[in-house]
């Protein structure tokens, strides 16, 4: 294929922008205007992980001292309260649902862990300091013969219905997949 | 031919005989709808009264339960009165047959059930323990009065006497703890009038009185009201759960018709609506329920070995 | 037996049957998320993700399986002579298809690789998806014995169709450089990965497979409607769906269950409809996600826009809370699952020759 003057000069200044392009990142772009670089996304993303799990324990230092005590009464209202003030914090919702499974309110304490996990994923992850797998799973194991036995009782109780949907909503979640 | 008659005759005649039949097909059919509606119009309805226990006043009750009531009877096709009744009255009440559906907290439940073998028909749910309650005792931050042995020579204030989270539920606490609280305290009271729960909280905070058995619903939502914050008190001791407020029948209620109630209920939503007095009205927001959970009856069993413990009825010895 | 002897093209299907099959549930095994060896829905959500088309952080992940089956694609292609610039037939439609193809997948929670990788796990609640995709390639099969037909590919100059090659060469490039404006989850499934040589791996050894062979999840099911028993794309599947099976029992991950299967829900109904949505599209574009992955490979810009497509849609079904969870199908899922189905039916209507 024959090229003209026209082909030639496009050639050339492709080429020319190609290795200028190969330069400039090869350079790193010293001859031109610095721009202050922040922390990158990785850091950025380890900060904030590790600022929100120092938030949690210092907002919740004080009912985890009322269930040491053995005041889960008492941990309760505290939660309400913080509750007022961050509204829509899954963990709020975590603790509340492991006092309410221990204090016999097993359906409502269920309930929360559910919610608990659907606003904060962590508590499923393997990898995350918040995850609280055993504690599910444990759940699981004792809760999930009693409810379905007790559905198959009163197949018209929709709260069991209920119930049991978000133990299996656990369950899926614990397997893992791509959520 | 006059000028209208001159045009009429000019335009098609719409009135073919399709036309004429489908018109008379269409008003046959309104003759029928109209004497179907008028007939459902003279239907007489049966009627029976549900007896709600005041919690504070009669106007709270029939504000909350008036929607509920209206549902009800657009669900079962029966013509429901709300019948108010004052805690004290209920079962003399309910005994001389004013009502055939109950209302009422947990304790009444189970002496109706001793007593006149109350139906159970299904829970209501209200905050975090769902269909269940529980009863605390509180004392002022900055009291002193941390443990139920500190009670002893303090003022104490309770709720109404047939109030499971307001009385019984506190006066076990102190008698499993080896304190009789006729004799272990300095005094008690009762509070006069309606929101009897809320000035128990209130007689604490204010420092009228050292102690109070307050239920842990009541503290539950003033927090959330914000007008008082878990760092006004200590939780010296809470009660185990137990059942909250249920919808009862009496035993002449027909097996049928209470099971219809029942599932009424617990088919309830959120979203369920009613229109009552003007307005769409959400039948469960009005009513300040979550929902209703259908318990079985040895759920009340806890409280039953309450009321005998504290000697109350339906179990009261002279 | 005879013929499985001497028909070479059947016996490279049965292989890539066997090699998806296999490879496809090892790849959990080796660190990809439960029953997400190889999903090819999930994975573009998780490329979108790394490139900011969506802000959840549990999904942020360049799957190097992508550019290996479009690259050993184009490998595979340009070897055997294949690799032509084609591409021209309603190509915006196709962009679309791309989206909507990945709204079906999302709310189902699965391409159809994954669907069978889940069935074969004993994924008991895929199987209403199983149903959608059926249902979808027959009424496709419909729709193309009527006369819908999006259009052919025609040549095309300037060499576009080695576009696509080149993006996914650059994502791969990108994974491994990672600059600063890459987002990597650090939890979450995004960061459940089988290391990336191996992804890489496998994903150009199927990438060649799947090129040589035409070998198509959906491919499969029309031809089960139009040939039956004698399409060797039929049998290749059948091939996979074995090998998955035995490769689920012998790893110890085979779970017959209805519930509490990883990465499932239990809106039957949306299941259903979101396969239905893709296996009908599926089939009137030519090829299931997969495919279209292999067809950009091999220079075909018309799927190289539906890749393009995909890859928006893996950005939109997340921002938009399109895509299903655990918890089921949210209301925007079933809007956009129905809009899609809207999409089809207009297509239907719009590229139908109604000359015959």
């Amino acid at each position: 294929m024959s090229r003209d003057r026209f082909d030639i000069l496009t050639i050339v200044a492709l080429a020319g922008v190609a290795l200028l392009t190969v330069l400039l990142l090869v350079s790193g772009g010293t001859s031109g205007v610095r721009l202050p670089t922040g922390p990158s996304q990785a850091t950025e993303r380890a900060l904030q992980e590790r600022a929100q799990a120092a938030f949690l324990l210092d907002t919740y230092a004080p009912v985890d001292e009322l269930l040491a005590a053995n005041k889960p009464g008492e941990a309760l209202l505290r939660l309400e309260q913080i509750e007022r003030d961050l509204p829509g914090e899954g963990h709020t919702a975590l603790l509340r649902g492991g006092i309410l499974v221990r204090q016999g309110a097993l359906t409502e304490g269920i309930g929360e862990y559910v919610r608990a996990v659907k606003l904060r994923a962590d508590y499923v992850d393997l990898r995350s300091p918040l995850q609280r797998r055993v504690e599910f799973e444990q759940l699981l194991a004792t809760a999930l013969p009693q409810l379905q036995r007790r559905a198959q009782e009163n197949p018209d109780n929709p709260q069991l219905s209920r119930a049991l949907r978000d133990l299996h909503y656990l369950q899926s979640r614990l397997a893992g997949g791509c959520e | 031919m006059n000028p209208v008659q001159k045009v009429s005759s000019m335009l098609p005649n719409p009135l073919t005989r399709p036309v004429r039949v489908l018109f008379v097909i269409l008003c046959l059919a309104l003759l029928v709808a109209a004497a179907l509606v008028a007939c459902d119009r003279t239907v007489t309805r049966q009627k029976m009264r549900i007896g709600y226990m005041n919690c504070n006043s009669e106007q709270e009750t029939v504000a909350r339960f008036g929607p509920l009531t209206t549902w009800l009877s657009q669900q079962l096709e029966i013509d429901f009165e709300l019948v108010p009744v004052d805690t004290q009255e209920f079962t003399e009440r309910f005994n001389a047959g004013e009502f055939a559906f109950t209302h009422s907290n947990p304790l009444l439940y189970i002496i109706l059930k001793k007593e006149k073998q109350l139906q159970l028909l299904a829970t209501e749910m209200r905050g975090r323990y769902g269909a269940r309650t529980a009863g605390s005792i509180i004392s002022r931050k900055d009291s002193g009065i941390l443990t139920l042995d500190d009670l002893r020579g303090k003022r104490m204030m309770f709720g109404p006497q047939l109030a499971p989270s307001g009385y019984l539920a506190q006066y076990n606490l102190m008698l499993d703890a080896g304190i009789d609280p006729e004799r272990d305290l300095a005094y008690y009271a009762i509070p006069q009038g309606s929101f009897k729960h809320e000035k128990v909280i209130y007689s604490v905070y204010f420092g009228q009185y050292d102690v109070a058995a307050a239920p842990s619903l009541d503290l539950e939502t003033m927090i959330r009201e914000g007008k008082i914050s878990a760092d006004d008190f200590n939780i010296i001791a809470e009660s185990p759960i137990f059942p909250y407020c249920s919808f009862g029948a009496a035993a002449s209620v027909p097996a049928e018709l209470a099971s219809r109630f029942r599932q009424a209920l617990i088919s309830l939503t959120p979203e369920t609506t009613v229109a009552y007095q003007g307005e769409s009205v959400k039948v469960l927001g009005a009513a300040w329920i979550d929902g209703f959970d259908p318990l079985v009856d040895s759920d009340y069993d806890l409280l039953r070995e309450m009321a005998k413990k504290a000697n109350m009825p339906p179990y009261q010895e002279y | 037996m005879r013929r499985l002897l001497a028909d070479r093209h059947l016996q490279l299907i049965l292989v890539a049957g066997i090699a998806l099959g296999l490879l496809g549930v090892l790849l959990s095994t080796w660190g990809n998320p439960e029953h997400t060896g190889i999903c090819v829905s999930c994975f573009l959500e998780n490329t979108a993700g790394a490139l900011g088309l969506h802000g959840n952080a549990r999904l942020q992940y360049i799957r190097p399986e992508l550019p290996g089956f479009l690259l050993g694609a184009t490998v595979s292609a340009w070897i055997a002579g294949e690799f032509r610039s084609r591409g021209g037939a309603a190509t915006l439609y196709r962009f679309l298809a791309g989206v909507f193809l990945i709204v079906g997948c999302s709310v189902f929670i699965g391409c159809p690789i994954k669907l069978f990788l889940r069935l074969t796990a004993g994924d008991l609640s895929a199987i209403s998806g199983l149903a959608g995709l059926l249902a979808g390639g027959w009424l496709a099969v419909r729709g193309l014995t009527s006369g819908v037909h999006i259009g052919r590919a025609a040549p095309q100059p300037g060499g576009g169709g080695a576009i696509i090659p080149l993006v996914f060469l650059f994502l791969l490039l990108l994974l491994f450089v990672q600059p600063a404006f890459l987002l990597l989850s650090s939890r979450g499934s995004g960061a459940e990965h089988a290391p990336l040589l191996v992804s890489l791996g496998v994903g150009l050894l199927l990438g060649v497979l799947a090129q040589r062979t035409r070998f198509c999840i959906t491919g499969a099911v029309r031809d089960l409607f139009l040939l039956g028993r004698r399409a060797p794309l039929v049998w290749g599947l059948l091939a996979f769906i074995l090998a998955a099976v035995i490769t689920h029992l012998l790893t110890g991950s085979f779970r017959a269950a209805y519930y509490g299967q990883p990465g499932a829900h239990l809106d039957a109904l949306w299941s259903f409809l979101g396969m239905l949505l893709v296996g009908w599209l599926s089939v009137l574009i030519g090829g299931c996600p997969f495919r279209q992955m292999i067809k950009a490979g091999e220079g075909d810009t018309d799927a190289g826009m539906v890749v393009v497509g995909m890859l928006v849609g893996g950005g939109l079904v997340q921002s938009w809370g399109i895509a299903a969870t655990a918890a089921g199908v949210a209301l925007n899922g079933r809007v956009a699952v129905l809009v899609g189905l809207g999409f089809v039916l207009l297509l239907s209507l719009l590229f139908r020759d109604r000359s015959a």
